[in-house]
């Protein structure tokens, strides 16, 4: 039994974690998506439409790889943890049910309609889908937390015949731990966002692709707005502690007099055991925080550098923009185990054991296969996108499959035999060797 | 009441996830034969691209119904169809990075490869779906709520016919689709297809019924065995009516094909209720709606915000189809 919760919980972590991977950058994508292809909407100006183009192909991508594992955490619940669903199921589900139909059903049409939509509609309409297409990503990040902030801080229920109900929809709603995290969920996923284009901006300008008015303005966009979120996150995240310290002493480690009381009573109602979380949970705490430090450095250099257009000629800070991108990712994991893993050994803070919440009766072969299969899937899938961003974010703006006009060729064909005109869209052949490799 | 709304919601999320993805799945299956040249398939992809994401979604849809809606269910069922249900995730998974990666890799064989892999992850879906289905229909050996993982359950007879059924419908539906949505070669093909897949899919489903009827421990799932009989006969009638109708009646032949794809959510509702599982334990045993819902407090707060949206989610949907309602040729954008 103590081996099958191990799998189920290391399946949870890996495909959450995927997941998020996947996510940050979704969410970071389509906030500065919305400001270039609002530009274009006002501007009308070739540079905005080649811009959106060229980010809202490498978010697509990354959009469409992220639904897979999103599905594969949707279904888990009924797998591995319905222990879960069947204790709590009347009051978590219910935010989780919104969401899919008011975020991800929505946001899927409208994404469809956007993708399909270049060249065909009029530029209002197209812009107001992205509007629509984001707003509805901030919902799901809303709902998803107000799901996960029960978890983590249970509000608005009652326990009756062995169950929970829900008693207070409003305060379901309104969990300050829930408000907090997405606060500071969005604000990392625009840094996130930034230090993408940042990276890929600082690439081809090192690398002379030559692409620099194109590049230079994606990087004039997203570099100076990168220490104004940095800076928001940390703030966001330091109201998100003042609440977590409240609700979830024992994330916090021993010391203080809080998790102390708070122990004594889990031990009153569920009998003794250990109430704290791994200690790594904290080390993580700091794993988030640190980069976040490098962030604000390399950020506020780079932004000082870029008068005059100091950067394009500064080899080393190109290559170290580049590299960053490592950092809001290390930032995201940390801070999700920092919250998961600290809640432990709960899967309801002081509800619900996390050893109660697995679904009874499991067997390990099956939990060990479910684990292979997802696992091996999820990162197939990180490796997928990860390869087809990087061979989208090479080919540079020339190369966007997106918002192709039917005729129009783009740099993966260059190379090609010539074609019938009118030829759309041809089965690329390898990219042309002129262009250089990651 | 708001159980019964709800198991309706349910229904209608998955009714609409098997006529729309079927379409998506029938397409992977049946369109590398449709197609023979480069524009052809190039015409195939743009006749679905556009609803791919569109239609998927209805089963997120579904699933987050389930979970909020009957957690009875999710705790049960899809637990017990364990090896099922983590083939079809899977299968969605690969379906999902291969439909992304078929036009962005480079080269002919590249493309192949792809489509090799997203009829393979389709085929498998289908048959799942299928699987699904034919288990559910009949009486199970759920108890205490609980439906234990049992390889007999999953491989009986009605099942596995009834998974060949779903792949010969879908297959089907994604004809007749073809067939309205395409021009030329590639719609004269789907329309010929579809005609020589009607028998076949007819035949199938009434084998998986006759056998089904045979079969003590299925035949005692059916609960109300009248009207599952005559929806049964009216799916049967339109699988047979589509492929004639797709010249004379062009898109309602797709609503007819579309029927059959989404009826095997109506006959287990009908079957069934007011139970949503029958188990072969005895009566006592049976999950009914209300069992398996919601806490009333829960349905009755959340249900209604989602019939408040969903009338601007299916706006959403239609004007998906109402953008992409001309025919498809190989210049139609193909993104994927
Ligand atoms: C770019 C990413 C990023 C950066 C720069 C930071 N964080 Fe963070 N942090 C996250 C990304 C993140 C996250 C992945 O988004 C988490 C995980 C779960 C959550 O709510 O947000 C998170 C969780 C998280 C928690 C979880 C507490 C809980 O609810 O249990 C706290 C207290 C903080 N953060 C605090 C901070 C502070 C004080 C930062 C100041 C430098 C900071 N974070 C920078
Ligand atoms: C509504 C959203 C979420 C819910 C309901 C949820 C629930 C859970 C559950 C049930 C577990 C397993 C039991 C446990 O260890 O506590 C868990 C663990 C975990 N989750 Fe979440 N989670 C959510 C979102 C996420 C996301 C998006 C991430 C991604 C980064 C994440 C990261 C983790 C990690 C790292 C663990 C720790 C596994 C361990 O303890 O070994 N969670 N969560
Ligand atoms: C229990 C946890 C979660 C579940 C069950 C879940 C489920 C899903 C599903 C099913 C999808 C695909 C939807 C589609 O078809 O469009 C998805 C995508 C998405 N999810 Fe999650 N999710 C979870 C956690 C999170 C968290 C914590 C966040 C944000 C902080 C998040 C934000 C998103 C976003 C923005 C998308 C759309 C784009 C993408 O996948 O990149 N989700 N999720």
């Amino acid at each position: 039994m103590d081996d099958v919760l191990v799998l189920a919980r290391l399946q949870f972590a890996i495909t959450a974690i995927a997941h998020y991977l996947f996510v940050a950058l979704t969410l970071g994508l389509v906030t500065y998506l919305v400001v270039m292809q609002t530009r274009w909407a006002v501007t009308g100006k070739e540079t905005h439409r080649r811009q959106t183009r060229f980010w809202g192909q490498l978010y697509v991508i990354n959009y469409a790889m992220g639904i897979g594992t999103g599905i594969v955490m949707e279904f888990q619940f009924g797998l591995t943890w319905s222990g879960l669903t069947h204790f709590v199921g009347n009051v978590f589900g219910a935010p989780l049910a919104i969401e899919t139909l008011v975020a991800f059903f929505a946001e899927s049409t409208l994404l469809g309609l956007w993708i399909f939509g270049w060249n065909r509609m009029g530029r209002t309409l197209h812009t107001v889908l992205l509007w629509l297409v984001a707003l509805t990503a901030y919902a799901s990040v809303f709902f998803v937390l107000t799901a996960n902030g029960f978890l983590n801080h249970p509000v608005g229920y009652e326990t009756k015949d062995g169950t929970v109900r829900l008693t207070d929809f409003t305060a379901l709603l309104t969990n300050p731990n829930a408000l907090s995290a997405s606060a500071h969920i969005l604000a990392a996923a625009v840094v996130t966002g930034s230090f993408f284009i940042i990276a890929v901006s600082a690439w081809h300008l090192r690398r002379r692709t030559g692409h620099d008015e194109f590049f230079w303005s994606s990087m004039k966009l997203a570099l100076p707005l990168a220490p104004v979120f940095i800076l928001a996150t940390a703030a966001l995240g330091g109201w998100q502690i003042g609440h977590s310290v409240r609700q979830t002493p024992t994330k916090y480690g021993e010391r203080s007099d809080r998790a102390q009381a708070l122990v004594e009573t889990f031990t009153e109602k569920f009998g003794p055991g250990n109430y704290f979380p791994p200690g790594f949970s904290q080390t993580a705490e700091f794993v988030m925080i640190i980069p976040a430090l490098f962030m604000m450095l390399i950020a506020v250099i780079g932004g000082l550098f870029m008068i005059k257009r100091n950067l394009i000629r500064r080899k080393a800070l190109l290559w170290l923009l580049t590299a960053a991108l490592v950092l809001p990712y290390v930032s995201n994991v940390s801070g999700w185990i920092f919250r998961e893993v600290g809640r432990q050994p709960w899967a309801v803070y002081g509800v619900l054991k996390t050893e109660d919440a697995v679904t009874p009766g499991l067997g390990f072969g099956t939990v060990l296969t479910s684990l292979l299969v997802f696992g091996t899937l999820v990162v197939g899938l990180l490796i997928v996108d990860w390869a087809l961003l990087l061979r989208f974010a090479r080919r540079g703006p020339d190369g966007s499959h997106l918002g192709r006009a039917p005729g129009e060729k783009s740099e993966d064909t260059r190379a090609d035999l010539p074609r019938q005109a009118g030829d759309p869209a041809p089965a690329a052949s390898s990219p042309p060797p002129s262009v250089p490799t990651f | 009441m708001w159980h019964n709304i709800w198991y309706a919601l349910l229904g209608l999320f998955l009714a609409g996830y098997l006529a729309l993805d079927g379409i998506t799945l029938g397409t992977g299956i049946i369109g590398g034969r449709l197609a023979r040249d480069d524009a052809e398939r190039r015409t195939v992809a743009a006749a679905t691209g556009p609803f791919f994401l569109g239609n998927e979604v209805w089963l997120v849809a579904a699933a987050g119904i389930t979970l909020g809606g009957f957690p009875g269910l999710e705790s049960g069922v899809i637990s017990g169809v364990y090896p099922v249900i983590v083939c079809a995730v899977a299968a969605l998974l690969v379906r999902e990075a291969a439909t992304q990666f078929r036009r962005r890799g480079s080269g002919e064989r590249s493309l192949r490869r792809w489509d090799a892999l997203v009829r393979f992850a389709c085929l498998t879906l289908a048959l799942m779906w299928g699987l699904l289905g034919g288990v559910l229909i009949g009486a199970i050996p759920v108890k205490d709520g609980h439906l234990p993982i049992d390889a007999a359950v999953l491989l009986q007879p009605v099942a596995i016919l009834s998974a060949l059924t779903a792949v010969a419908v879908f297959a089907l539906h994604a004809a007749v689709f073809l067939a309205v949505r395409t021009e030329g070669s590639v719609a004269g093909r789907a329309a010929g297809l579809a005609r020589r897949l009607a028998p076949a899919a007819a035949g199938l489903a009434v084998l998986t019924a006759l056998v089904a009827v045979a079969d003590g421990t299925v035949r005692d799932g059916l609960l109300n065995p009248l009207p599952t009989a005559l929806l049964f006969l009216a799916a049967l009638a339109a699988l047979l009516l589509a492929p004639r109708i797709i010249a004379s009646a062009g898109w309602k032949a797709l609503l007819v094909s579309g029927f059959a794809a989404l009826s095997p959510v109506l006959l287990l509702g009908a079957a069934h209720f007011p139970q949503a599982l029958v188990s072969s334990a005895g009566a006592g045993e049976d999950v009914s709606v209300a069992e398996a819902a919601a806490d009333p407090s829960t349905l009755a707060v959340v249900g209604p915000v989602v019939l408040l949206v969903l009338p601007v989610l299916l706006a959403f949907q239609a004007m998906q189809w109402w953008a992409h309602r001309a025919k498809a040729d190989d210049r139609s954008p193909a993104y994927f």
